[in-house]
């Protein structure tokens, strides 16, 4: 299985998805720069972490118009796999292809921490191989996660189960001080109606080794591809 | 300014999307009104006017305003008393040559719904001065 790992000026997340991919996953990568209108024929594609163009005017806006997004743009519309993380979430929602918007954290901190997330749903494809309630720890970097979108947004990512991780404690329960950013209804995770398109600020390809905090990121990318193992086995 | 005339108005436009379209509040002066009629009436192939343009961007109506928010505090610790709904926003200002003001000012609201704004989070107002 081959994953594209987008490169925009400014991504500093991009080695270590790479790494996820080859030394966790033990999958083929390949950089894909931001200005090549082609996904060179790859399985899943990675908007990684970082500050595309220096996160000038919002985070993510300049990003979005890259020639690349247009061919991203169309690899989603058909179904193929679309993960984006922090900035990549950005980017994802400054391209329409995920609803809502990332501002500027409650209280303008940049926070760096370990958080936990609670899988809300099992049906994206960065979650069906985990299980519902499961509770993941990973580290967050960022200064613009702070989820929101109008109520009317809102109302239909819950009703159709497309909130698809939560910050809560470790304990897997929602508090006030477990969400970090401020993001509306906690939410650290969401995807398109599909499910193949998720956006999640936390760094799943940060924690995929135990000697460096844990593995819980390694777990949640298996899921993308799992279910293609099954079909090679078959 | 161009023959002494100011052409400036003040509109507020939200995006393109049905939702934010809805209450679009459109002020013409009397004046800009006559301005843009005076420069639509330009034959075609008349030179192109050039127009200095402010973009006023500003977080919609209830999205939190963490930036808004934390110049409030501080004014409170300054001893500022009494000053509520602080709002923080951004101004981009740009020079751009259009036929008449009806057309600059058409492009410049596609280039905010575009990029130079989020519609989702942010509020955008337009004012627009012929420039020389």
């Amino acid at each position: 299985m081959r994953f594209g790992i987008v490169r925009f000026p400014g991504s500093n997340c991009d080695a270590d998805c790479e790494r996820a991919v080859t030394e966790g996953l033990k999958q083929e990568a390949v950089y894909l720069w931001h200005q090549t209108p082609s996904l060179e024929g790859v399985d899943v594609v990675l908007l990684p972490g970082g500050f595309s163009y220096g996160d000038h005017l919002r985070a993510g806006a300049i990003a979005r118009f890259s020639p690349i997004m247009r061919e991203v743009t169309a690899f989603a519309r058909d179904g193929g796999p679309v993960i984006g993380i922090c900035n990549g979430f950005q980017i994802l929602c400054e391209a329409h292809l995920l609803p809502g918007a990332l501002i500027r954290n409650h209280g303008l901190r940049f926070r760096h921490i370990a958080v936990h997330l609670r899988v809300e749903q099992t049906e994206s494809v960065l979650t069906r191989a985990s299980g519902k309630g499961q509770v993941f720890q990973m580290p967050i970097a960022h200064g613009e996660g702070q989820f929101v979108a109008d109520s009317a947004t809102l109302g239909m990512l819950e009703s159709e189960g497309r909130v698809v991780f939560r910050y809560v404690d470790r304990h897997g329960i929602r508090t006030d001080t477990a969400n970090p950013n401020g993001s509306q209804n906690d939410i650290a995770g969401i995807c398109n109606e599909a499910g193949n398109v998720v956006g999640l600020m936390p760094h799943p390809e940060r924690a995929v080794s135990t000697m460096l905090g844990g593995n819980d990121g390694l777990v949640l990318l298996q899921s993308l591809v799992s279910p293609v193992l099954e079909v090679v086995a078959s | 300014m161009a023959n002494g005339i100011v052409s400036r108005r003040h509109l507020t436009c939200p995006a393109k999307s049905s939702r934010s379209r809805r209450g679009a509040i459109e002020r013409l002066s009397e004046r800009s009104l006559a301005a843009s009629c005076r420069i639509s009436r330009q034959q075609p192939g008349e030179a192109e006017i050039q127009y200095a343009v402010q973009v006023r961007i500003t977080p919609r109506p209830g999205i939190l305003d963490p930036q808004g928010e934390t110049i409030g505090r501080a004014l409170g610790t300054l001893g500022y008393d009494g000053v509520t709904g602080v709002r923080m926003g951004r101004l981009v200002s740009l020079q751009v040559e259009a036929a008449n003001e009806t057309a600059a000012r058409a492009s410049v609201t596609e280039m905010c719904e575009r990029l130079i704004a989020n519609p989702i989070i942010e509020d955008f107002s337009i004012l627009i001065q012929e420039s020389d």
